[in-house]
């Protein structure tokens, strides 16, 4: 086997830098793709390490006192992650602005530009692109979760247990909805699409174009270190990745990536005390329906979007 | 691509993923070659090993020769995985300061040269940090058990002490002699010289040096962790499919042992499998920062500025 020659870093044409690519890394020889994954694993380190021992904290800051819980193995483990619940939640909250978001902001002004708005696209677009990109992901939502919901009930993982997983995503009142809104849903949808899409999608997009949508669509997936739900994640960060892309402009996967975990919380909200249970499968007939329609529409965001791309 | 000049952190690292990706099908084949066949004795060494302890019975005198059997091939699996490892970090440093040196070498002849005498100097090395550093922790260990064992407190306390002192020693000469490997695999020393080179180049840099391995060995087992959680369930499928059983019939009182011999018997392959292609990621990346790291000491010590040829 003979040494392959070196490749050309990127196959798209070459563009005169934008003068507000001021940062370190721009002005240096190195490669734009090794800015991504370096954020990309260096702020996984600091977040994961760092949520572990915010949530050890929070737990003792909180009082570890066993609560007394009558029944069986299941209840008592229940009861405890109900008690639980709140440190952990405040733990999840300040590591995804603490070792998230303010680290990637921080890295994008220092090493690619000091225009921080502009480089991650926190930009105005039209109204209608918003919604669609809404609708669209309200109507995939059903099939990606349903794959999910599939592999977990091939793996025979009993109801009890998926009732303790989804403990600390369900609310027992409404000031308890108000304040999960901001932890699950408003909190992610900021950090994460600024981390994932405003800053490593839009540097791997420099040098991969629209290959850097699946690429971050998949690694969305890995991060969430929930095997049976990859697929599905995978999915969704494919979605808000080609929004993002197609749009240039965060705020429709901003929308779409608060619109899932919405619905989420205010499914488990519904059920109430069967949350995580068999009552929440989907059926088919909702995903043979949704995702033909889901598809349509991300068809016509493609056409609408088309004037921004060429 | 040989660095004229020393490397700041967010050089080392862009380097290290330039050499990574530069030479990642080499190393995959490398390391296939090398650990695949390795990795498969393991896995299969783990399953004869839990077959093993599946056709035990309670009281039955010949339990022990069944331990022994088990204990037997797993330690065969682990011995022939670690030789299958040995070799692979030396082909793909050998690969990497290749590739940093600006001459590019094919996975045959980075084969051809490991199965060399640096591949008997690698293992040497090894054994002598390992009899080395064992020395080192074990003494204070010995005094620490001795303490006890003689219920004396300062015998045990200054035993506490030293194994405490001894870590940290160990951790001061794992760093110092971080560079051994490719100081024997690329420069050809014997494994003394190699021991007193990685010193040289370490020197004045102890801290710097210890921070980046760090932060490369954390990036690494994180980016490893990302990918491997998911082959875990689909390698590791009728085994987690009967935990959950076993956790459902938790409910009902009595777990029934037949959920549990089940578990058993679908685990020791599977996780020999996902432990073999783990380690086949790792060693593709692992020994590639250590030679960018060897690279930009050597630039720091002023040796790319003189116009003489690489050692090859």
């Amino acid at each position: 086997m003979t040494v392959p020659p070196p490749r050309a870093e990127s196959s798209l044409p070459t563009v005169p830098p934008d003068p507000r690519l001021d940062g370190s890394w721009e002005r240096s020889t190195r490669s734009l793709n090794s800015s991504a994954l370096l954020a990309l694993l260096g702020i996984g380190v600091l977040y994961f390490n760092g949520q572990s021992v915010l949530a050890i904290i929070a737990v003792f800051a909180g009082g570890l006192a066993p609560s007394e819980a009558s029944g069986g193995y299941f209840e008592t483990l229940l009861k405890s992650i109900r008690d639980l619940a709140d440190p952990l939640r405040l733990a999840v909250v300040l590591s995804q602005y603490l070792l998230m978001l303010l680290p990637a902001l921080f890295l994008v002004r220092r090493w690619h530009s000091s225009d921080v708005r502009w480089y991650v696209r926190i930009a105005r677009t039209p109204m209608s692109e918003v919604l669609l990109a809404l609708l669209a992901t309200l109507l995939i939502i059903p099939s990606s979760n349903f794959i999910a919901d599939e592999l977990v009930r091939q793996l025979g993982i009993p109801d009890e247990l998926m009732q303790i997983g989804a403990e600390l995503f369900t609310a027992r009142g409404p000031m308890e909805l108000i304040w999960l809104v901001f932890v699950v849903c408003l909190t992610p949808a900021l950090c994460e699409e600024i981390f994932f899409r405003g800053f490593v999608q839009r540097t791997f997009e420099r040098t991969m174009g629209w290959r850097s949508v699946v690429l971050v669509g998949v690694v969305f997936g890995l991060f969430h270190f929930n095997p049976l739900g990859l697929i599905s994640l995978s999915i969704l960060g494919l979605l808000f990745g080609y929004f993002y892309y197609r749009s240039r402009s965060l705020l429709p996967s901003m929308v779409a990536h608060f619109a899932n975990n919405f619905l989420a919380v205010m499914v488990l909200y519904g059920n109430g005390e069967n949350s995580g249970s068999s009552a929440a499968e989907i059926p088919l007939w909702l995903v043979g329906s949704t995702l033909p329609l889901g598809v349509v529409v991300l068809v016509w965001y493609s056409h609408l979007t088309a004037r921004r791309i060429t | 691509m040989t660095p004229a000049a020393p490397m700041t952190l967010g050089d080392v690292f862009d380097r290290w993923f330039k050499l990574i990706g530069a030479s990642w099908l080499r190393n995959l084949i490398l390391a296939a070659i090398l650990l695949g066949p390795a990795a498969l004795v393991f896995a299969v060494s783990l399953d004869l090993g839990f077959g093993q302890i599946l056709i035990m019975d309670e009281y039955d005198p010949r339990n022990l020769a069944t331990v022994w059997n088990f204990l037997g091939w797993i330690s065969l699996g682990s011995v022939i995985f670690l030789i299958g490892t040995v070799a692979a970090t030396v082909a793909i440093t050998i690969t990497g300061c290749a590739e940093m040196s600006g001459r590019p070498m094919a996975w045959q002849e980075a084969l051809r040269t490991t199965f060399s005498l640096r591949l008997a100097r690698v293992f040497g090395m090894y054994l002598l940090e390992f009899a080395g550093f064992g020395f080192l922790i074990g003494i204070p260990y010995a005094l620490l058990i001795g303490g006890i064992a003689a219920e004396s407190f300062p015998l045990g306390f200054a035993g506490g002490i030293l194994i405490i002192v001894s870590i940290v020693a160990v951790i001061y000469l794992v760093i110092n002699f971080a560079f051994t490997v490719p100081a024997i695999a690329w420069e050809q020393s014997a494994v003394i010289d190699g021991f007193k080179r990685s010193w040289t180049l370490v020197g004045g840099n102890w801290w710097r040096v210890f921070g980046i391995l760090v932060l490369m060995s954390l990036v690494v087992s994180f980016a490893v962790s990302l990918v491997m959680t998911p082959l875990y369930i689909v390698v590791l499928w009728d085994f987690f499919q009967a935990y959950f059983e076993l956790f459902s019939s938790l409910g009902g009182g009595e777990p029934d042992p037949q959920i549990a011999r089940n578990m058993l018997s679908s685990f020791g392959f599977g996780f020999g499998l996902v432990n073999a292609i783990a380690s086949i990621i790792q060693i593709i990346v692992t020994p590639l920062y250590t030679v960018v790291l060897y690279f930009d000491l050597r630039a720091r010590r002023g040796e790319f500025n003189q116009s003489s040829p690489l050692p090859a």
